[in-house]
């Protein structure tokens, strides 16, 4: 079995450091960005298979990076989770909105959240590797 | 909510009102004064006596005192330029009535105008003042123009009539323009005052929304540390970094208890920014009353077992199985409701149920046997950050958020909330509903 390659977009590092091990301790290979721009070059020159997109981050946020990725032919097949405070009214629309296909919302639930990152994997896996072929 | 009304921003523009009137009174006081002046001066010259002399020149007078008020004004000595106005008609008035027989009837006339006049430009308080002043002056004047060692001018019968009708007719203009100039004056302070309130009350809303923001701000900023916080500790618990012996074990759940009371804390002010907003969205779901209330007990009966309390629930089996309603909403107040009778009891028993209530609606129960609420607390309990004063104590703690936000969701849900309750006895708190029952519980029910 192949492991699941994971882009985290997160800006505050204790936070990313949690996802990058809870995913880690799943097996998940995983890749780190802070800010929208870095996102976009390392979501090109790595092509993972999904990715969480914390949605407020310095330089380019969420939304915006949701939007450039799903605009790139190569990188729109790829799942984007919205991680989300939801803290606005209006966020989570935003985010499907801006093309992200589904939210996690934060504070976490470490027991469930590798089965809904899963959820999403398992949706759109199949169909991603298929055009990648 | 009280409104305040704030003298302040309106004593500029007082100023500026009553500028405006006086400026336009003491114009058509200087015109009408200039009028009565001509004909004195050529009564003086074609049919000379004392008596025309004195009243050009009381005249003459008057103007010149009103141009020096109107100069003063101008500088801003409004209040002292308007009592020179008064004060200088009075006079002229006096002085017209001693002097031509007959006048003193019309000056009745005149007096009233004085005292609009006074009430226009220096307050109701103040004219009462000048109206006793001119009675005075009145019951002087008359008193006076029958003493011998007054002589008023008698004229013929003719010249007198000419005379007495010219200025009473100045007069009539005046009160005319009076009367005028306070509907406009009253017009205007309606517009501003309104024009203020407009503005008031979008500055306010303007409040309201940077509020919501700054608290929805403040509640993102909080979530990203506890998420952390919360992530690693749960994971350490869940056995990632491997075995935890009893005394980390035992930590990590109070760190963790703590965190998510924390969190439930956060979420509770969100929700009310919220609410407040106005931004609340409530769903359409078809919800089951039965699994709504299995699922708090279930959720909330570990805290009371913990406190050696039982905890029973109960669903009227004529309630429909499927109503319409707002089930994340719906959950979070019974939840609130429950939490709020575990915290408060501390031996016995909470029992929850759903009942029809009377016309078209249904209840939600929770009843305890807490410590109660005394009368003085009931007022107080759904208002926000209040709770009973055994608060503050040990026991219980918490920001006493969660009846206040039960209270805005049952009533944005259409519904009311009562309680009844006797201190020492217990508690029951009631949520009624319109009921709405949902068509069909089908598997489309869930979206």
């Amino acid at each position: 079995m192949t492991a699941y390659r994971v882009l985290v977009v997160e800006d505050e590092r204790d936070n990313r450091h949690l996802f990058d091990q809870l995913l880690t301790f799943h097996g998940c290979q995983v890749l780190t960005a802070r800010d929208g721009r870095e996102a976009i070059t390392l979501a090109q020159r790595e092509v993972p298979d999904l990715i969480l997109m914390d949605l407020s981050l310095p330089a380019l946020d969420g939304w915006e990076a949701t939007r450039a990725i799903k605009g790139i032919p190569d990188l729109a097949h790829i799942p984007v989770i919205a991680l989300t405070a939801h803290a606005m009214v209006g966020d989570r629309e935003r985010a499907l909105e801006a093309g992200c296909d589904g939210y996690i919302s934060k504070p976490i639930d470490v027991l469930s959240f590798f089965d809904q990152v899963c959820a999403y994997l398992a949706d759109s896996l199949p169909a991603a590797r298929a055009s990648d072929d | 909510m009280s409104l305040k009304f704030e003298p302040t921003p309106f004593t500029g523009r007082d100023w500026a009102r009553r500028f405006e009137l006086y400026d336009s009174i003491s114009v058509w006081a200087l015109i009408m004064s200039g009028l009565v002046e001509i004909v004195y001066v050529l009564l003086t010259i074609f049919q000379y006596s004392v008596q025309f002399l004195l009243l050009s020149l009381c005249t003459l007078l008057m103007i010149v005192v009103t141009v020096i008020g109107r100069v003063l004004a101008r500088r801003g000595y409004l209040d002292l330029a308007i009592y020179l106005l008064l004060g200088v008609v009075l006079l002229v008035m006096s002085v017209s009535a001693l002097t031509l027989e007959g006048i003193v009837l019309i000056a009745a006339t005149f007096y009233v105008a004085v005292i609009v006049m006074a009430g226009i430009l220096i307050g109701s308080t103040a004219s009462f003042a000048i109206a006793a002043l001119s009675a005075v002056l009145y019951v002087i004047v008359s008193v006076l123009s029958h003493q011998p060692f007054i002589a008023p001018l008698a004229m013929s019968e003719g010249w007198s009539l000419v005379l007495i009708s010219f200025i009473n007719a100045l007069t009539f203009l005046f009160v005319a323009h009076l009367a005028r100039l306070t509907t406009r004056d009253l017009r205007r302070a309606l517009r501003d005052a309104t024009y203020d309130l407009v503005k008031a009350n979008e500055e306010l809303q303007e409040a309201n929304r940077v509020k919501t923001r700054f608290l929805a701000r403040v509640s993102h900023e909080l979530r990203s540390p506890l998420n952390a916080i919360i992530g690693y500790t749960d994971m350490n618990l869940a056995g990632y970094y491997g075995p935890l012996n009893d005394a980390q074990q035992d930590a990590l759940e109070r760190v963790q208890r703590n965190s998510r009371q924390l969190l439930a804390l956060i979420n509770d002010v969100l929700d009310l920014s919220r609410i407040e907003a106005g931004q609340l969205e409530l769903q359409q779901n078809i919800i089951s009353p039965g699994a709504l209330v299995g699922l708090v007990v279930a959720t909330l009966e570990p805290q009371a077992q913990e406190k050696g309390l039982a905890v029973s629930y109960e669903v009227a089996p004529d309630l429909p199985p499927a109503l319409i309603g707002d089930e994340v909403r719906l959950n979070q107040v019974l939840l609130n409701l429950l939490d709020n009778a575990v915290k408060f009891t501390s031996q016995g028993s909470i029992h929850v149920s759903a009942q029809t209530g009377a016309g078209d609606t249904w209840t939600l129960q929770v009843r305890d046997t807490g410590r109660g609420i005394s009368e003085r607390e009931m007022m107080q309990v759904f208002e926000e950050f209040r709770q009973g004063v055994a608060a503050y104590s040990q026991e219980v703690r918490g920001a006493g958020l969660g009846l206040a936000i039960v209270r805005r969701l049952v009533e944005a849900m259409g519904g009311t909330i009562s309680v009844q309750s006797r201190l020492g006895v217990g508690s029951t708190f009631t949520v009624t509903l319109p009921l709405e029952s949902a068509p069909q519980p089908t598997e489309e029910a869930r979206s």
